[in-house]
């Protein structure tokens, strides 16, 4: 009498019944065959458990010092400072009606870098990059325009984790060959699986409701190392921003992050294969720590054509982000020139390697 | 043995010819042609043939030849009585090809290889379109200009100069002014948080590459070739430029 046992045809999915007496394991949808070894290797690497992701929570303390409170009537955005540093215009929209408050305190952060660019070293920073923008209206490049540039520090949460994970993946080593007649393609495909782990440290995500996160994440990275306990002190000359997100809302951007990093360092450990496609992968960690901390960025805005344009530059590193308007006259009178230029050229060319003769 | 009983007819040819009155410039044995159109053919071939004091020949023919056609239209001239200095365009219906040939130097070196690939490139959608008539004009045509000094000129090759001249200019447009307006948008998302890993903390702790199964797929190779040219030697010994296409 025949023992059936229950195997899936990693190929197509279908069913395959594997009778022990017969020994025979052919699918029987898509013909493909294979050895009992495999199968129960297969099985035994499918990833079904549910990915964990786990953190503890922040504890706030409030921070009692006197601050001043500047808010912006037109976009309401609003930043803190120590009350000597005054705002003239709003960092987030460039307007320059600005209401001033006295708050009694704010909550505190648990980290702070401290701007390592001063004023002058950012506007020459954002001189330079403007300054290689052909197609930037030229408003933006007015030294007038970015002398309105305000150091801010920004709210963000850091998270900490000790993370473990699985990933399988589908791949493929192709041969060919001819033998004068007809080509080969001989394609073998294989189940790889690979388990490890890995740590990170600090992995921000913006607590500002005001400011787009594209923008504050393309200014990153930021380098810890400079980090120290918050003091209000660093305050001085600057703004900060006040936080709007709590940690809870910003974990999922935090554990997409941390999971694409941990798939990315699994598939580098792949190769000697034409093809490979991530079929499952699992992550799983506990206790991670979280993190209050302000980090230094500058900002430019300027309203154009109705739109609100920020530019963001790392207060570390002077990296400048952002998104900048195109000039349409500039723009046609560029593309114009090239698309002439290019056109009697390659016409030229195109006439005499096609055997035209004068 | 078929090229040697062709050879033969070519003699018998050749000496019918020189008993007779000369050589014939239009000869379509393959029916291709109406009576109004060969004799248009042949003044035009004799117009041609003593202006520029040469032979242009047209031959048409409907048996199907086991070599190679330039061979077969080269033989047939060569053993044909024909001047030294000449060209023969030659149909064969059987084979589906036509073949230009030249002989002698000045003719050579006036239609040369280029321009025999041209008229052919020409003419060949002609043929296959069954407009043999006008092929042969166009050949008779191209024959007149190549010799007067001129140069045979695809007018498709402007055309095609000019549609590349403005394809290139568009897609070299295009990138570079893609390429500006991109730089003004340097904002995006990380993608992940590589730059937050702690240094040398990656462990490995399993992994396996496990073979599933094996596929092999088998296609045909086409051979596509249906053209050809050059220069080459005749059963007579007699050196030749030419050129052929199928239709």
């Amino acid at each position: 009498m025949s023992e059936i046992l229950g195997y899936k045809c990693p190929n197509c999915g279908a069913n395959i019944p594997f009778d022990a007496v017969s020994q025979n394991l052919k699918c029987g949808h898509c013909g493909t065959e294979y050895n009992i070894e495999t199968l129960e290797e297969y099985n035994q690497n499918i990833l079904e458990k549910e990915d964990v992701y786990q953190w503890k929570e922040h504890k706030d303390q409030m921070e009692t010092l006197g601050q001043v409170e500047y808010t912006c009537p037109s976009c309401g955005g609003s930043v803190i400072s120590d009350g000597v540093t005054s705002a003239t215009s709003c960092p987030y929209c460039g307007s320059s009606i600005i209401v001033k408050e006295q708050v009694d305190g704010s909550l505190r952060p648990d980290l702070v870098i401290p701007f390592a660019l001063d004023k002058k070293q950012a506007i020459a920073k954002m001189e330079e990059e403007l300054s290689r923008k052909f197609l930037l209206p030229k408003d933006f490049k007015s030294k007038r325009y970015i002398e309105t540039i305000q150091g801010v520090y920004l709210p963000y949460w850091l998270f900490d984790c000790n993370s473990s994970c699985s990933a399988r993946f589908r791949t493929t080593r192709t041969r060919t060959w001819n033998d004068g007649r007809y080509r080969y393609v001989q394609t073998d495909y294989y189940l790889v699986y690979r388990d490890g782990t890995m740590a990170f440290e600090k992995v921000p995500v913006d607590a500002s409701k005001k400011i787009e996160t594209e923008l504050l994440e393309a200014v990153e990275p930021f380098d810890y190392s400079a980090a120290v306990d918050f003091n209000a002190a660093y305050l001085s000359g600057f703004f900060a921003d006040v936080r709007q997100e709590e940690s809870k809302d910003c974990i999922a951007r935090a554990n997409k992050r941390i999971h694409e990093s941990m798939l990315e360092a699994l598939t580098s450990t792949v190769f000697g294969y034409q093809s490979c496609i991530t079929e499952s992968s699992n992550i799983h960690f506990e206790g991670g720590d979280v993190h209050y901390a302000l980090l230094p960025v500058y900002l430019l805005s300027k309203t154009y054509r109705d739109k609100v344009y920020t530019f963001a530059i790392n207060g570390q590193s002077g990296k400048v982000v952002g998104e900048m308007p195109v000039d349409i006259k500039k723009a046609i009178l560029m593309g114009t020139g090239i698309f002439l230029v290019t056109f009697i050229v390659a016409a030229v060319i195109s006439f005499f390697l096609l055997g035209g003769r004068l | 043995m078929k090229k040697c009983l062709s050879l033969i007819l070519f003699l018998i040819m050749a000496f019918a010819m020189t008993v007779s009155a000369g050589p014939n410039l239009m000869v379509d044995e393959a029916g291709l042609f109406h009576d109004v159109e060969k004799n248009r053919m042949e003044e035009r071939c004799e117009e041609l043939s003593n202006r520029y004091d040469m032979d242009v020949v047209i031959v048409t023919k409907n048996d199907f030849y086991d070599g190679d056609t330039m061979i077969e239209a080269a033989d047939y001239y060569d053993y044909g009585g024909y001047q030294k200095e000449g060209v023969i365009f030659w149909i064969n219906m059987a084979n589906r090809e036509v073949v230009i040939v030249t002989s002698g130097e000045r003719v050579k070196n006036s239609f040369d290889q280029r321009a025999i690939d041209d008229v052919l490139d020409e003419i060949s959608p002609m043929l296959s379109n069954g407009e043999y008539g006008l092929a042969a004009l166009s050949f008779l045509n191209s024959v007149d200009l190549v010799m007067r000094g001129g140069s045979f000129q695809n007018p498709d090759v402007l055309n095609e100069a000019l549609f590349s001249g403005f394809l290139i200019a568009t897609v070299v447009t295009a990138a570079v002014v893609i390429y500006h307006v991109k730089a003004l948008r340097t904002k995006g998302r990380q993608r992940d948080a590589s730059s937050y890993v702690k240094p040398h903390s990656f462990n490995l702790l399993r992994q396996g590459d496990v073979f599933l199964y094996r596929r092999v797929s088998k296609t045909e190779i086409e051979n596509s070739s249906n053209r050809s040219g050059g220069s080459f030697t005749g059963s007579s010994g007699v050196s030749h430029g030419g050129g052929k296409r199928s239709f």
